[in-house]
């Protein structure tokens, strides 16, 4: 065998394995028939691991040694405690189970368990949660273990499985967990994804989620259960079957109009199909947007669409498709069994990927050894085969490669080996199907050798671009902009370097002192926006000399298919590499802190809507989709049921709507800042031609022109100086006027009565207004300044920037 | 496969390095020796065979169309595959590569690049064509590029050669703008025969190749071209509209490749390579944005050399020579960046306003008496003569303007500190206006004038003090005098009457009036600080040339602590006939103790 061919889907809900045969996919079932395995685990006091259905069935009654859902923890420090085991597992160690699992289904299916298998991951995935993937199929025994992304391994099985299906296609894949949606494109056989958004904490158990805080509102007003509070410990078991029940209720209404949730003893309610749709509405509507944008952004309307592709679970839930019909416009359908599809695809995939050379199975006593080189799946029809020799060394002089289709139709002309045991064979392929090639040698005299391998097979008719990296990938620099290496859609393997100056020096030998590259992941220009995935150290006990600040370096930054990812510093001046890589867990944060971020996002909301009539039409539609925004609300639910997962989607939800606001922002920079202008001309002429002296009308005159010419050659930066320096003019004549003045210290007086620090400041002010009233205007800032010092310091500021705003 | 990343050696990784020879090294075009007529698919194709001749350490058997350059890994023929899959993509590198086949002069071209033959390519470069196609200009734009790259690298045939730089300079090169140039290299070349000097070579190739590309990229004819391609190539995914997303992107990347090579030679310190590229980036026809935007990240560059200029510590020197000297070193800084930056495309300028505002800002923050020395106006200046923007001259101008304001409204004795209205002295004047007769009585009309002498707190105080000590001197002199007379031993003065007693007592008091002037001129020359005006010089003050300006001639000045608060209180007259009632009382005082002395000789005698 020298292609992978196994593939397996590591759902957050269900698991599966495909073995690739030929053309055709095989889903290998457990001993229950179902292909299915689902992703739970229970581990009983004995210490025996549970795994799959039996587990599944074990969650309302023992939902403390009975875990699902790790998939979503994967790259996160936390671990999994058993307490009837009295065992603890890493979210890693737990998918190892399943993939133990699903290994033993191919040792008995084909009496050997795969040594290496196509892993699918959510196409969001970050560095962190993808490395932890690795890491539990290294536990599993699956020594090599590529990773493909799941909406691409759904969009190969749905272009190459059975017919080919060209024309461009969106595959919209709703999981238990994840949400991801791409725009494939297969033409003449190959296959391309051209685009893809998601999001990272979607799926059914959030569609769950809903039902169950319905349940939880029933319980609280009923009152039996005190105020039900889920991080009590003794509602753990309630909660649990709440969870359970509301997945059981909404399965039901797939198939059902209504049904009955019911929890004996806590809760019982009925529920309809309309009900549950409204509940799930806003949800499947922010999958439906997420498509809308994928189409926008690579300028597709829906009518170039040849179909959508539904993937997943949750779109068996009728209203799913309806949504999606109704907002983006295209017809959503099943074309492959929704559950199998990824699996069936990493199949597919994995029969493009070839054995690494040290784990095939060699044919002992072959004379010749050869690497060869060729791509097993193609649209050529007559693609090349490239080979060496690699042992004996060197090859026997007069050695000859022959190759000839199993089918008899076809032989190779006899293609010489040259003396570094190279060769090439031109080959001519049967279209459309799998084609066999027997491989063999002649030597000097014309007398066949046995050689190692000595088959290989090739599909026509259909073939892979290489998947497309997921998110950008960049270096977090000193002023917290990101230097960005490779940027999302890159085409994966890929690789870039570039050349930093440090901003500080070491010495040699320092200990703990080191120069750090954080390398980060996502798409804001804010690097504090992205997250941080690894810092590369430059250690100063590793150093040679002496590296003062502002030398060179030069970073590298490559991710591989699998969406590896490496980094390596050279710094010339030291001619030293460095390739320590510090490896960071996903961070999770603690709920008051998004609590602090989502407040913070609600201001800059505020502020943006503010600004909307002077930002650029596209921009002020999004900041107004955002005044609507239900997740606002949804985040401060999620907040409220305060568990560990629920912070964390809220987190996720937080920083996404960061990220809009900031390309709202940003979007219309040159727009914003013409109306600022324009704005700050009138308001500054006004007072400036009124209160100004000859020397400041100057001024502003040449400020004036200097922005504008700026601003025509389009010269941001330099308009966003002068904008400030035309303001600060302006503040300076102001102040130098009475009103000023006078408005200035009815302000703080206000200020003071608000903060409760009339008394204490009563004789200051008596002061100013004093000074006022005689006209000593002169002594007036001096009083003010008294009087904010004696404001509290952290509203010193507040008050004292007031200033820039206009009091007039 | 993995990412692996290659260790190459030093000079190797320079040329990799360079974004300029990039382009013409990886685009898919080079590396898979395709037509720029080749399918999407026939790439795919040529990129597995590629790949599987690369794994065994084989080429691809057509000949390389820039043999001077490194060959491509195996990630840099996948992701040329990937290329040629994009179609927007595909048609920039498209058009940035030679399209052989429309060129009339393709082939030539063709055989001149994969033989590296200098001489032929020389030929080309000089090839002069009437309405040549599209693609010929194209060609002939892109072989300056790549030509120029190759000789700022120093790699490839040199397609002018065999020449040194001293005979280059001999050429028609003029100096504009701090910049050399050829006016026209062509003829200077036919006419001399005579070949140049590297850096003039690839100056002069690159700065032509960007040329031609702006001033390609401006034209309806382009546009046309652009969109017939995009027409040939076939792929839904790129429609006659995307034709300016196409300009666009070329726009960018012409931009980012001058851009590119530029970081480059900045760190390694080539300053003039630098200039040089900066200014043909000025010189192209592609818009400033879109130059501002790519030069954008070289700035933090520049940026943090402005910062090492900034002192770490004070020199004890005093802020204001502190600012002197750093406004100094930006001036060199702003002088050897001038030429880097003539097309203002780097924002150097804009680098060096920034930090003379920040000076400027400091020097403001000095404390008022400091701002009026003479040392303090020239700083001041020299922020104006560094400064680029004509606003920050501006700013500095209104500054000088305010501080003689404030100079006016200055302590007119010290200069330091602001005037205090209720520690002026004062000047007045009175000046007969008209005469009324009403019989035996006339009736003269005075118009009356005073004005504050500006003055602070200290300086009052200093006056008073001053004038204290004149009358504490004159008081205690005349009352000793005067009871010197009324009460000596009996003996004395035996022989001298009491009339003439009481007038030598007068002249005495009178004597004790001198001195008591004389005390409080001795008083005024030891207190006054050097430099600072004494209290009786009130001639040159603004207030007396106001007076006289107004035609007030003879002036009584009234230097009291508060005598301008006084003459507000109780106008001009009351001033001459009053004062402040402890200067009655005191008057009261000493007058009684005289009156008391003559009571007690009197007594005495009798
Ligand atoms: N008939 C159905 N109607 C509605 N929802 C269903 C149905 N069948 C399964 N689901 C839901 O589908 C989800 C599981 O889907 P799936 O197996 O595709 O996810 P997964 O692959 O495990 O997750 P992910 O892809 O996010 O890792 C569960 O939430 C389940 O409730
Ligand atoms: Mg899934």
């Amino acid at each position: 065998m020298s292609t992978i061919d196994y593939g397996i889907d590591l759902g957050t809900t269900n698991s599966a394995l495909a073995r690739q045969e030929g053309r055709q996919q095989r889903l290998l079932p457990g001993l229950d028939g179902d292909p299915l395995l689902p992703s739970a685990i229970q581990v009983l006091a004995s210490g025996e691991i549970v795994v799959g259905s039996r587990a599944k069935a074990m969650l309302d009654q023992d939902p403390a040694n009975t875990t699902i859902e790790f998939k979503r923890l994967m790259g996160t420090g936390e671990k999994k405690r058993f307490p009837a085991a009295g065992r603890e597992y890493t979210p890693e160690e737990l998918s190892a189970e399943i993939l133990k699992s699903l290994a033993e289904r191919a040792r008995a299916a084909d009496g050997e368990a795969p040594r290496a298998a196509v892993i699918t991951i959510p196409a969001m995935f970050q560095l962190p949660q993808c490395d932890a993937t690795r890491r539990a199929a290294a536990l599993a025994g699956i020594e090599h273990a590529p990773l493909l992304q799941e909406p691409i391994a759904a969009a190969i099985a749905h272009s190459g499985t059975g017919t080919v299906r060209d024309g461009s296609w969106l595959v919209y894949d709703l999981g238990g967990g994840t949400f991801d949606v791409s725009l494939v494109r297969c033409k003449d056989g190959r296959l391309q994804v051209i685009d893809h958004d998601g999001d990272n904490h979607l799926g059914g158990r959030d569609f769950d989620r809903v039902i169950a805080r319905k349940a939880t509102e029933l319980v609280r007003e009923s009152g039996k259960h005190g105020d039900f509070k889920r991080t009590d410990p003794k509602n753990e078991p309630h909660f649990a079957k709440i969870k359970v029940e509301s997945e059981r209720a909404r399965l039901a209404l797939s198939g059902a109009d209504a049904t009955t949730f019911s929890i004996p003893d806590l809760v019982e309610f009925s529920l309809n199909r309309d009900e549950l749709e409204d509940l799930l509405q806003p949800m499947i509507e922010r999958t439906t947007q997420l498509c809308v944008k994928l189409l926008k952004r690579n300028r597709v309307e829906a009518a170039e669409l040849s179909g959508l592709v539904m993937v997943g679970g949750p779109t068996l839930t009728p209203c799913v498709a309806k949504q999606i019909h109704f907002d983006v416009g295209v017809e959503a359908k099943h074309y492959v069994d929704p559950m199998t599809i990824v699996a069936r695809g990493a199949a597919l995939f994995a029969s493009t990927q070839r054995m690494p050379a040290g784990m095939r199975k060699k044919k002992v006593g072959a004379a010749i050894e050869l690497q060869l080189e060729y791509e097993a799946m193609t649209t050529d029809p007559s693609p090349l085969i490239v080979g060496k020799v690699t042992s004996p060394v060197p090859p026997p002089p007069g050695l000859k490669i022959t190759v000839q289709r199993d089918d008899g139709r076809f032989n190779a002309p006899l293609a010489p080996v040259q003396p570094n045991g190279a060769f090439a064979v031109d080959l001519q392929l049967e279209t459309s199907q799998l084609n066999v090639f027997r491989v063999g040698a002649v030597d000097g005299m014309g007398n066949p050798l046995a050689v190692e391998p000595d088959t290989i097979k090739m599909l026509h008719g259909f073939s892979i671009a290489r998947p497309p990296l997921s998110q950008s990938v960049g270096i977090m620099l000193a002023n917290n902009t990101v230097h960005w290496y490779l940027r999302k859609g890159a085409v994966l393997p890929a690789r870039q370097t570039m050349t930093h100056q440090t901003t500080k020096s070491i010495k040699r030998g320092q200990s703990g002192e080191a120069i750090h590259v954080p390398l980060c992941q996502g798409e804001s220009a804010r690097a504090d926006r992205n997250k941080v995935i690894g810092v590369l150290h430059i250690h100063a006990d590793k150093i040679t000399r002496d590296l003062p600040e502002g030398s060179t370096v030069e970073v590298t930054l490559a991710v591989d298919e699998s969406a590896q990812t490496t980094g390596r510093a050279y710094v010339p001046a030291l001619d030293q590499w460095f390739e320590e890589v510090v490896r960071f867990d996903l961070e999770t944060k603690p709920a008051n802190e998004v609590g602090k971020a989502l407040a913070d996002q609600k201001d800059r909301l505020k502020k943006l809507e503010e600004m909307a009539d002077d930002l650029e039409e596209e921009d002020a539609r999004s900041v107004n989709e955002h005044k609507n925004d239900a997740r606002i609300e949804e985040v401060e639910a999620l907040l409220e049921e305060g568990d560990r997962d629920s912070i964390d989607l809220a987190d996720q939800m937080v920083r996404m709507m960061s990220q809009e606001l900031d390309s709202a922002e940003s979007g219309g920079r040159k727009h914003r800042l013409a109306a600022e202008l324009e704005e700050l001309r009138h308001r500054a002429s006004e007072v400036i031609n009124a209160d100004g002296e000859p020397g400041d009308k100057r001024q502003l005159a040449t400020l004036l022109v200097e922005a504008d010419k700026a601003l025509a050659r389009g010269d941001l930066d330099l308009v966003e100086t002068k904008i400030d320096d035309i303001r600060t003019l302006n503040l300076t004549v102001m102040t130098r006027q009475p009103w000023f003045w006078e408005g200035y210290l009815g302000y703080l007086l206000k200020e003071a009565e608000r903060l409760g620090l009339l008394d204490m400041t009563r004789k200051h002010f008596e002061r100013g207004m004093q000074a006022i009233q005689k006209q000593n205007f002169h002594e007036v800032p001096g009083v003010c300044r008294e009087i904010v010092q004696m404001f509290p310091s952290e509203e010193r500021d507040r008050v004292s920037s007031a200033i820039r705003s206009d009091v007039k | 496969m993995s990412a692996a990343i290659d260790m190459k050696p030093d000079a190797s990784r320079e040329l990799l390095r360079s974004p300029g020879l990039g382009q013409f090294r990886k685009t898919p075009f080079r590396l898979l020796r395709l037509p720029t007529t080749a399918t999407a698919k026939q790439a795919v194709w040529q990129c597995d065979k590629a790949l599987a001749r690369a794994r065994v350490g084989m080429s691809l058997p057509d000949p390389d169309p820039v043999p001077w350059l490194p060959p491509g890994d195996e990630i840099e023929i996948q992701e040329a595959a990937q290329t040629m899959e994009s179609p927007l993509a595909r048609i920039v590198e498209q058009l940035l590569w030679f399209d052989v086949i429309d060129d009339p002069d393709g082939g030539a071209l063709h055989s001149a690049l994969t033989n590296a033959d200098g001489v032929a390519l020389r030929a080309y470069v000089n090839l002069v064509r009437e309405g040549a196609p599209m693609s010929h200009q194209l060609n002939q734009a892109n072989l300056r590029l790549l030509m120029g790259f190759s000789a700022l690298r120093e790699v490839g045939p040199t397609i002018v050669a065999g020449q040194t730089a001293a005979q280059a300079a001999a050429l028609a090169w003029t100096d504009r703008a701090g910049m050399s140039i050829v006016e026209d290299p062509h003829k200077a070349i036919r006419a001399s025969g005579a070949l140049l000097g590297n850096q003039s070579v690839w100056a002069w190739l690159l700065g032509e190749g960007v040329a031609k590309w702006g001033e390609l990229l401006g034209s309806p004819a382009f546009a046309e071209h652009v969109k017939a391609k995009i027409a040939a190539l076939g792929d839904e995914l790129l429609g006659a509209d995307d034709v300016e997303a196409v300009i666009t992107a070329l726009r960018t990347r012409l931009a980012d490749l001058v851009v590119g090579e530029t970081k480059i030679e900045m760190a390694q310190g080539r300053v003039g390579n630098v200039a040089h590229l900066s200014s043909l980036a000025g010189k192209s026809k592609i818009d400033a944005e879109t130059w501002l935007v790519a030069f954008r990240p070289l700035k933090t560059q520049f940026q943090s050399e402005l910062a090492e200029l900034a002192p770490d510590a004070e020199t004890g020197n005093g802020l204001v020579e502190d600012v002197a000297a750093y406004l100094d070193r930006v001036a060199t800084l702003a002088a050897r960046w001038r030429p880097l930056d003539e097309a203002q495309l780097l924002g150097l300028s804009a680098l060096i306003d920034e930090a003379v505002g920040e000076a400027f800002g400091k020097l403001r923050g000095i404390p008022r008496e400091k701002q009026l020395e003479q040392r303090f106006k020239e700083v001041i200046d020299k922020v104006g003569a560094v400064a680029h923007s004509p606003s920050i001259k501006e700013r500095v101008k209104a500054y000088h303007e305010r501080l003689a304001d404030v100079q006016k409204a200055m302590c007119h004795y010290c200069g330091k500190r602001e005037l205090e209205a209720s520690s002026c002295a004062s000047v007045s004047s009175q000046m007969e206006t008209g005469r009324e007769y009403f019989g035996n009585t006339t009736r003269i009309h005075y118009q009356v004038g005073a004005r504050p002498v500006a003055r602070c707190q200290r300086c009052a105080t200093l006056h008073d003090f001053i004038r204290n000590v004149g009358s504490i001197t004159f008081y205690t002199l005349a009352a000793s005098i005067i009871l010197f007379g009324l009460v000596h031993p009996p003996g004395w003065f035996k022989s001298i009457s009491t009339g003439v007693g009481f007038v030598l007592v007068a002249f005495g008091v009178l004597a004790a009036y001198g001195a008591g002037f004389i005390g409080r001129e001795i008083a005024a020359a030891k207190v006054t600080p050097k430099g600072e005006k004494k209290f009786g010089d009130y001639h040159t003050s603004t207030a007396v040339e106001g007076l006289r300006a107004d035609g007030f001639v003879s002036m009584k000045y009234d230097f009291r602590s508060n005598a301008w608060e006084l003459v507000n209180k109780h106008g001009v007259k009351a001033r001459h006939g009053g004062g402040d009632g402890a200067e009655v009382l005191k008057t009261l005082f000493y007058i009684g103790l005289f009156v008391a002395a003559i009571a007690l000789k009197v007594c005495a005698r009798h």
